[in-house]
């Protein structure tokens, strides 16, 4: 691109510039050149100095200014050879210099250089930006088997997130968990095919999965016939514990069609029972130097763990804790006070609560 | 024929040569203009873009009258702007381009 306001100067650029096998987009103003170049990139910018209304230093500042042309190279034209002049030409991000009147092979071998350069670096880019797209979807991969594909967005576009997860001690947070287990499991497996089985587990994980996905949740585990899933770790949620109660009804909801389905297709009676727990978790991967999983580890998690093993089908069981945080929160989900609790490995009898499906 | 004055330029600037020529007669013209309102910043900025456009063009004594404006201009010399200008109208009055 050839900026200047003289005609009989960008005429006679573009003449020695066409020896160079490149097409020349000619302008009269700093101003016409950068409404041009936002629509269209050029490989390299010539432009005057003094010319009316914008000059070609603020052109080459608002150039640098902006990612999508910091890189073009910018040969400022200049009758001017005042070193002053030059100086605050490079502190404005001139890539080079040409001095008026223009020697013709002076200006085609600054030129042909530049615009080589030039060609290097955007190879380099694209070779950069190839890698990490590589690198982006390898963690894709990694991250999708935990959290839903629009919290994957949002990890890999935020820094501070991708560095949260990809850290790789534990953290200690205060998170909501939350265990849904198949209830007449055991009955099917002996009733049905294990190609059946395993084909109505698939769409029973396939629907919980997205659910908590869809509440924000981040899947831990998935064992035999349970999901556990974790809100508010490893990424922070507000309200944690009233998203993880409205993901529970929800879950117990479309369960519900789902298990008329399998009855009328496979004459099988199941259920969904889920317990919920608030408190401390440490998260992290846990394991041996060769084989390792990304889980979460605390008290809570077993306490939500063996509210499910007690909770009927089609319910939920949560603890005080949540309960609390429920009120605190204004919710209007309607629990029921159970009576107190024993549970195995706990020496006192919990305060228990309870919902249905919405 | 004596007072003519040859001037040798690049056979590729044959296309461009007759609008160089005519916006000189232009600029002449302005810069009479600007002399009569002792406008200096005008007179300065034109004697650059002269001073500029010149010697591309294979007119080296076009930039060095281009120069003398703007010195002229800085000083404020109305006087000698307008010799310069004289000489300016003169040359191109007489000036013949060959193309090789």
């Amino acid at each position: 691109m050839v900026v200047d306001d003289q005609e009989d100067i960008r005429e006679l650029i573009s003449l020695h510039l066409a020896r160079l096998n490149v097409t020349i987009v000619r302008v009269a103003s700093a101003e016409e050149a950068l409404m041009l170049v936002a629509e269209s990139v050029p490989d390299l910018i010539l432009s005057d100095v003094m010319m009316p209304g914008m000059s070609g230093f603020d052109l080459c500042r608002k150039l640098r200014a902006n990612p999508a042309t910091v890189m073009i190279p910018v040969v400022l034209i200049t009758a001017l050879d005042a070193r002053a002049d030059r100086i605050e030409g490079i502190n404005a991000g001139a890539s080079d210099f040409l001095s008026k009147p223009i020697n013709r092979e002076e200006m085609l071998a600054r030129v042909s250089s530049l615009l080589e350069l030039h060609r290097a670096r955007q190879l380099l880019e694209a070779e950069r930006l190839a890698a990490e797209i590589g690198r982006q979807d390898e963690l894709r991969s990694v991250f999708k088997r935990y959290v839903s594909p629009e919290l994957v967005d949002e990890i890999l576009a935020t820094p501070g997130m991708k560095d949260q997860a990809l850290m790789n001690q534990r953290t200690r947070c205060h998170a909501v968990v939350m265990f849904a287990d198949l209830r007449g499991f055991t009955r099917m497996s002996e009733l049905l095919d294990p190609g059946v089985v395993v084909a109505l587990l698939n769409s029973f994980f396939s629907l919980l999965t997205d659910i908590a996905y869809r509440h924000g949740g981040t899947i831990f585990n998935m064992a035999g016939d349970c999901l556990m899933v974790g809100f508010g770790v490893p990424f922070q949620l507000e309200n944690s514990s009233v998203t993880a109660c409205r993901c529970a009804q929800d879950m117990l909801k479309e369960f519900e069609a789902l298990a008329l389905n399998w009855r009328g297709e496979h004459d099988v009676k199941v259920g969904l029972g889920i317990g919920i727990a608030e408190g401390e978790v440490i998260a992290g991967n846990v394991g041996s130097p060769t084989y390792m999983s990304y889980t979460i580890i605390g008290d809570v998690v077993n306490t939500a763990a063996r509210l499910k093993d007690h909770a009927e089908a089609g319910t939920t069981l949560l603890t005080s804790r949540v309960r609390e945080s429920l009120a605190l929160a204004g919710s209007s989900i309607v629990i029921m006070p159970l009576s107190p609790l024993h549970v195995k490995g706990k020496q006192d009898p919990l305060s228990v609560f309870q919902f249905s499906a919405a | 024929m004596a007072n003519r004055v040859v001037v040798t330029v690049p056979s590729e600037l044959t296309s461009l040569m007759p609008r160089f020529l005519a916006n000189r007669q232009k600029e002449i013209a302005k810069m009479q203009a600007f002399l009569a309102q002792a406008d200096f910043d005008s007179l300065k900025l034109a004697g650059h873009t002269l001073k500029g456009v010149g010697g591309g063009y294979g007119f080296p004594a076009l930039s060095e009258l281009g120069a003398r404006f703007e010195v002229y201009a800085d000083a404020r010399d109305l006087k000698a702007i307008a010799l310069a200008l004289d000489e300016y109208s003169q040359y191109m009055a007489q000036v013949d381009v060959r193309f090789e």
